[in-house]
């Protein structure tokens, strides 16, 4: 059995410390510009343009109905092969990127969710005061549809925290990386409990959070 | 009140709206004219808000024409958020903002979309505050306000882009009873002011006080226009009659 759990821990707890940062920041990251990117993708889904909603619902679809594995894999090793400019990029980039795209689905739904739950009285009043779709949506549809859709982005947020965990294999200094560098000191079974345990205390942290959250939310009703 | 040269305001050319198969207008022609004050009474599922809903293209017609002060709504060319502005509408929900308090309510509009100084607008919401005696409720949210509150609010609202027309679609049919009359006083005023008025009600006495003209639409159709004392007291066709008979007024 070799060394116990809380001997690697105190050992090499800067390299959980670092892993958990690189977790954190790559969910965040992810996130954030999947939010900005799912904005967008929930607009052209809920368009009168065909070929948006088109394009934008199958691109939820495609991304929704396939594994995150699989689009790492796609984006590490396909990608760079197709467009070779692509190799020039730090590999780090090619898996954010899939991280982005991936959660950029998943909030575009959300998004999605969180304007159809507004009265479509709301659209009605303002357009027929004159007011442009653009005002429409940005000063009337979305500030109401604020209040669901952030409690369901900081779950897709714990969500991708977990889902990170797969960006280890390609490299990504995250929280599973660090059972790769372990495993190379013959530190097999320790780094797994510490690292399992992170996870539980982030997401347990994190989900308290949004309760509080919603909680206050619905206060303001 | 209609104006010696009578301009038309609104006009619909044989407007026909399907939900599917479901053939809700089915050819409505009609004029409004400036300064008139039209109600339209009917049963329920007849087509009145369908039709309302068709003058401001909030629904958008299978087939047909509409003209506001000459300019055809659905055409390509015509900017349509810009001659929305010139037409108000009251909804049977009020569909006031909740995320804005009683001012902000009535100042985004102008301010968005008319480059009205915020404090231009303020000072115009304030007097329209005034008039229906909300004034005190300007920094309140929606939340607090009862329903006949927020109806007269609503109105308001859609004052503060001064309109040319006003439409009204059932705006007390969701109102406690002791609400209604606040709210038809308002429109009442707006009436006297010389504005003019489509009101799809079922409010008889009310419709029969304040109109010029009625239109009595049944299954897609004007079934029976007239002077209220021609519709209501003389009505000629049998489902008017049959309708007007059914309803306490």
């Amino acid at each position: 059995m070799g060394a116990s759990i809380f001997d690697v821990l105190f050992e090499y707890w800067p390299i959980f410390l670092k892993g958990t940062l690189g977790t954190l920041k790559y969910a965040f990251i992810a996130v954030s510009l999947g939010t900005v990117l799912g904005t967008f993708i929930a607009i052209a889904r809920l368009s009168k343009n065909k070929i948006l909603t088109d394009v934008s619902g199958a691109f939820v679809t495609i991304i929704r109905g396939t594994p995150l594995l699989v689009q790492m894999y796609i984006f590490y090793y396909f990608l760079p092969m197709a467009f070779p400019a692509l190799n020039k990029i730090d590999k780090v980039y090619t898996v954010l990127m899939s991280l982005i795209l991936n959660s950029s689905a998943y909030v575009a739904e959300i998004i999605r969710g969180g304007i159809n739950s507004v009265d479509s009285g709301q659209a009605e009043a303002a357009r027929s005061l004159g007011m442009t779709a653009k005002h429409t949506m940005t000063k009337i549809i979305l500030p109401q549809a604020v209040k669901n859709i952030l409690p369901a982005l900081a779950n897709e947020y714990i969500a991708m925290i977990k889902e990170t965990s797969m960006a280890g294999s390609f490299m990504l200094y995250e929280l599973m990386y660090t059972r790769t560098i372990l495993a190379n000191k013959f530190l097999v079974w320790q780094p797994l409990f510490i690292i399992a345990f992170i996870y539980l205390i982030l997401t347990m942290v994190l989900s308290a959070l949004v309760r509080w959250m919603e909680g206050r939310f619905s206060v303001s009703d | 009140m209609i104006d010696d040269n009578k301009t038309i305001m609104i006009e619909t050319i044989d407007l026909k709206k399907d939900f599917g198969d479901l053939k809700v207008l089915k050819g409505i022609s009609e004029k409004i004219y400036k300064g008139e004050v039209v109600s339209i009474i009917g049963p329920s599922g007849g087509g009145k808000s369908t039709f309302l809903r068709c003058l401001n293209l909030l629904e958008v017609p299978t087939s047909g024409k509409v003209f506001f002060e000459g300019e055809e709504l659905d055409a390509k060319s015509t900017n349509l958020d810009l001659h929305r502005q010139k037409i108000g509408m009251v909804f049977q929900q009020f569909n006031v903002f909740p995320h804005m308090t009683v001012l902000d309510n009535i100042t985004i509009a102008p301010t968005l979309e008319k480059g009205m100084s915020k404090a231009d607008a303020e000072k115009k919401a304030m007097d329209l505050l005034r008039t229906v005696g909300l004034e005190d409720k300007a920094n309140e949210y929606p939340r607090k306000l009862s329903g006949g509150q927020k109806q007269r609010l609503a109105i308001v609202r859609a004052m503060a882009m001064e309109p040319d027309v006003m439409l009204f679609d059932e705006p007390t049919s969701a109102l406690d009873p002791e609400m209604v009359k606040g709210v038809l006083d308002v429109i009442q005023d707006l009436v006297e002011s010389g504005m003019t008025c489509v009101i799809v009600t079922h409010e008889m006495g009310f419709a029969r006080n304040v109109s010029d003209r009625v239109l009595f639409i049944d299954d897609g159709m004007v079934v029976e226009s007239g002077t209220p004392s021609e519709l209501f007291d003389h009505p000629q066709n049998p489902r008017t009659q049959e309708f007007l008979s059914q309803v306490l007024y």
